[in-house]
């Protein structure tokens, strides 16, 4: 992006020019180093943070050519053997692939359906809250579990909802009713998933939409009033607007991770018998990958899910871009 | 002036680079350090080690066991340890990134990296060294050598442990069963009586039928499968061919075993999603009748059990038959983890190295690993060692040094730190009466590329469907049309036969 508007602007400085190439170049040689003396501080004060990128981002990239050999950690990629595209023929041969990709796409899918829009609705309720006190210790409360560990929520979750132990099932029994199993019971997997999803990081998504509602004038609000606008015109004419962008670019980049479902969660709470709708991209990658050493076919599966994410950010950017909304880039 | 700002710019740059790039020699300086000094032979030697250790605190080298390791073998160890929790990762990774060091462990031989890393040469072929040093060619470590040669070879010291002992098998409540008058099971029909007693003739005497008669998930159940057919492992041999037990009748039987019991109530309701580490704790709560554990746990865990009611006794059953009389018991092979020796260790050094394990497979190694000192961590009364205070402090017991080498005795598996002599005799007579059964395993430690790749898929089909048929969220019906579907998937005969050929070579070879 930075790229393209600079192009532009010394396209521009050098169209009145007669020798029009040579001016280019030489501009673009003089104003490299002298920018980059001025802002030194700045590029120093970037540096931990380019660094860390090309250190664990880029360069880790090159190692993904791992997923067209038949890697061996001895031979090194140089040594290991060629084979092409066989591993994801194997992948997408595998009848477990249309499995996995249906769990992961439907995992995705409920999180993008009941967890997204949660912290949205959350931010604009809590806008309303008028007593200061109150708001605070809410939103401080609703944060806490974004910082416990999923090990501890499986934890919480099977003290609440197993059948000998949970709390619902103790609770049913006292009633006289019979338990329910809940764990492992195929149809509420992936809600369950959402739901502990929806707990644990509800409070931390609504940080960024409350500053994206902190930054509208109040006088907007006052002159709406005036108007006879009521809470709820209020929150759809001028809230709602307000957090339009920041809505629509965390989509686009929630659609990059739609691949993604989460590995930690989805292995702590999956049991023998859920497996069928339990059994993702994350955690086959890990079974066959890390446990049973087969780097390069691992490596082919993280390969495809990137590339299917990289393919649905730009898509859906293009789609913003189409409908006028703001993108990405 | 701003010439002045240009050069201190370009010193602090220089600086910089010149501290970056001192502290990236320094760093490869040190991970190298271990290859250079074994020239002179008055000088200890360094020796770079890793290992599992289930101690809860790892020591280092200021320890006083691992200073007199280090005197008595004239080295200087430099050793890593893994936590069991993390280890197979970090093994597999650590195998993948092949930065090994000098001496490499791995959990299992069967490792399918490892595997492919011995046929490519990577290790040092120590067969034709190990008769030079006589504690590792001593009679009690042969059979040690003999399982695990690869191709016939020895590519690895193997970590002894005891073949029998160890192995999920049922450790009941003997207390509770002194008490309802039973007998201590020898079938699987009476295991079942003995569990239902436990579930309605109130063994705690609280008058609530609150007991789980079995602490049981998916994976402690594995030994039905193993009475019911009559072997270990995952391989019965037919007509001299190998044929996986997964699709066999009896381990249809015994998925039926296990369902009726859990339809009885015999198991937590829980079983399907219960962890060991849970399945542990309701045994520990002292409500439960029994779980799969080795033989140590009678104390280890039994201990736990009696800190809530004091009158438990947690004893280990010796075996379990089948309708064809087929006794049953868990065995394995006589070592558990193996160390190898990359080929980038010059010669000279893989001899120092395996003086030190000669020396730790001594008798006198051996107790120092386990028991540490004489005279200061431990003295002798009546021919029995009794630990000083000082060897809580040293970390002597359990872990640490003494799981770099394990004591080549059976009290690697029976006993345990602080079990009293009626325990540990009971389970030497145990293991004494264990020892007389050999349950074939057929399939142990051979190794087939196919096996590796398409295998544990297809026992992770069968495992989850046999969990689902026995909680009732699938029906037995589903399962046969599975069992006879793999009964002519090509990808399983592929591994059948590649088993049965990696079979036959083994047995040519003895």
């Amino acid at each position: 992006m930075s790229e393209t508007s600079m192009g532009g602007q010394s396209e521009q400085r050098s169209a009145p020019g007669k020798s029009a190439p040579l001016r280019e170049i030489t501009l673009k040689k003089r104003r490299l180093w002298p920018d980059l003396r001025r802002d030194k501080y700045l590029y120093l004060l970037a540096m931990p943070g380019l660094l860390f990128f090309i250190i664990f981002k880029y360069i880790p990239i090159t190692n993904l050519v791992i997923g067209f050999q038949d890697y061996s950690p001895y031979l090194g990629i140089m040594g290991s053997k060629w084979v092409g595209f066989e591993h994801f023929v194997r992948f997408f041969s595998n009848p477990d692939f249309w499995m996995l990709l249906r769990n992961t796409l439907g995992i995705s899918l409920m999180n993008l359906v009941f967890f997204f829009p949660a912290p949205i609705i959350l931010a604009l309720m809590m806008n309303e809250v008028r007593n200061q006190i109150m708001k605070r210790s809410v939103q401080s409360l609703i944060y806490i579990p974004h910082f416990l560990s999923w090990v501890l929520i499986y934890g919480l979750t099977y003290l609440m909802f197993s059948q000998s132990e949970g709390l619902i099932n103790k609770l049913l029994e006292a009633s006289g009713k019979s338990t329910v199993d809940i764990l492992s019971n195929p149809h509420y997997f992936w809600g369950m998933l959402t739901v502990q999803s929806i707990w644990k990081e509800v409070g931390w998504g609504t940080i960024i939409f409350l500053a994206a509602i902190a930054g509208v004038d109040p006088q907007q609000y006052e002159a709406a009033v005036m108007d006879g606008a009521g809470r709820f015109r209020r929150m759809w004419h001028i809230t709602l607007p307000a957090m339009r962008n920041v809505i629509m670019i965390l989509f686009i980049l929630r659609l990059g991770t739609i691949m993604d479902t989460g590995f930690e969660q989805v292995y702590l709470m999956m049991n023998a018998a859920v497996t069928e709708v339990a059994e993702v991209f994350d955690t086959y990658v890990y079974r066959v990958g890390i446990r049973q050493g087969e780097f390069s076919y691992s490596t082919a599966i993280g390969l495809f899910k990137s590339v299917v994410g990289v393919v649905l950010v730009v898509l859906a950017n293009k789609a913003a871009k189409r409908l006028g909304q703001d993108s990405l880039y | 002036m701003k010439k002045q700002a240009e050069q201190s710019a370009r010193q602090w740059f220089i600086k910089t680079f010149v501290v970056a790039v001192g502290t990236s020699l320094l760093l490869s300086a040190c991970g190298g350090g271990g290859k250079s000094g074994s020239a002179d032979s008055s000088a200890p030697t360094k020796i770079q080690m890793q290992t599992l250790n289930y101690a809860t605190e790892f020591i280092d080298n200021t320890n006083p066991i691992w200073k007199e390791f280090e005197k008595r073998t004239n080295t200087q160890l430099d050793i890593t340890w893994l936590s069991p929790t993390t280890s197979e990762e970090k093994i597999n990774v650590m195998l993948a990134s092949g930065d090994l060091p000098e001496v490499t462990f791995v959990e299992s031989l069967l490792n399918p990296q490892l595997q492919k890393m011995i046929g490519q040469g990577v290790f040092w072929d120590l067969t034709p060294f190990i008769k030079d040093y006589p504690n590792l060619s001593q009679p009690a470590l042969a059979e040690m050598w003999t399982d695990s040669k690869v191709d016939g070879k020895n590519y690895s010291i193997p970590r002894y442990y005891p073949s029998y002992g160890g192995g999920a098998f049922p450790i009941l409540r003997k207390d509770w069963m002194d008490k309802l008058g039973l007998q201590t099971p020898t079938t699987m029909d009476q295991f079942f009586d003995v569990l239902k007693a436990f579930k309605e003739k109130d063994p705690n005497g609280n008058g609530q039928a609150d007991e789980i008669p079995y602490a049981a998930n998916s994976d402690t159940m594995g030994f039905v499968y193993g009475v019911f057919n009559g072997v270990q492992g995952a391989w019965k041999l037919k007509d001299d061919k190998l044929v996986p037990t997964i699709t066999e009748d009896a381990s249809r039987d015994a998925l039926l075993w296990i369902k009726k019991a859990y339809d009885a109530g015999l198991f937590p309701k829980d079983f399907a999603i219960l962890k060991y580490s849970q399945t542990v704790d309701l045994i520990r709560g002292g409500k439960s009748g029994g779980t799969s554990q080795s033989m140590n746990h009678a104390w280890v865990t039994g201990s736990k059990i009696r800190e809530v009611v004091p009158t438990a006794d947690y004893m280990p059953i010796t075996y379990l038959q089948n309708a064809e009389g087929e006794k049953y018991t868990p065995s394995g092979s006589p070592y558990y983890g193996v160390y190898l020796i990359p080929k980038k260790v010059p010669e000279a050094k893989v001899k120092k190295i395996l003086e030190f394990f000669d020396y730790a497979y001594d008798k006198e190694g051996n107790e120092l690993a386990t028991y540490g000192i004489e005279g200061v961590d431990y003295t002798v009364e009546n021919g029995r060692k009794i630990p000083t205070p000082q060897a809580a402090k040293d970390q002597v017991g359990d872990g640490n040094m003494n799981n770099l080498i394990h004591l080549i005795s059976d009290d690697m598996s029976i006993g345990a730190v602080g079990m009293p002599d009626d325990v540990y005799n009971r389970n030497v007579e145990i293991v004494n009466e264990r020892k007389q059964i050999k349950t074939p395993n057929p399939g142990n430690e051979l190794y087939s590329e196919a096996y590796n790749k398409y295998y544990p898929e297809i026992s992770k089909k069968v495992s989850d469907m046999r969990t689902k048929v026995i909680i009732g969220k699938d029906t037995i019906e589903n399962y046969d049309r599975l069992i006879e579907q793999l009964r002519s998937d090509p990808t399983l005969k592929q591994v059948a036969d590649e088993m049965t050929e990696a079979y036959h070579k083994k047995m040519e070879r003895k």
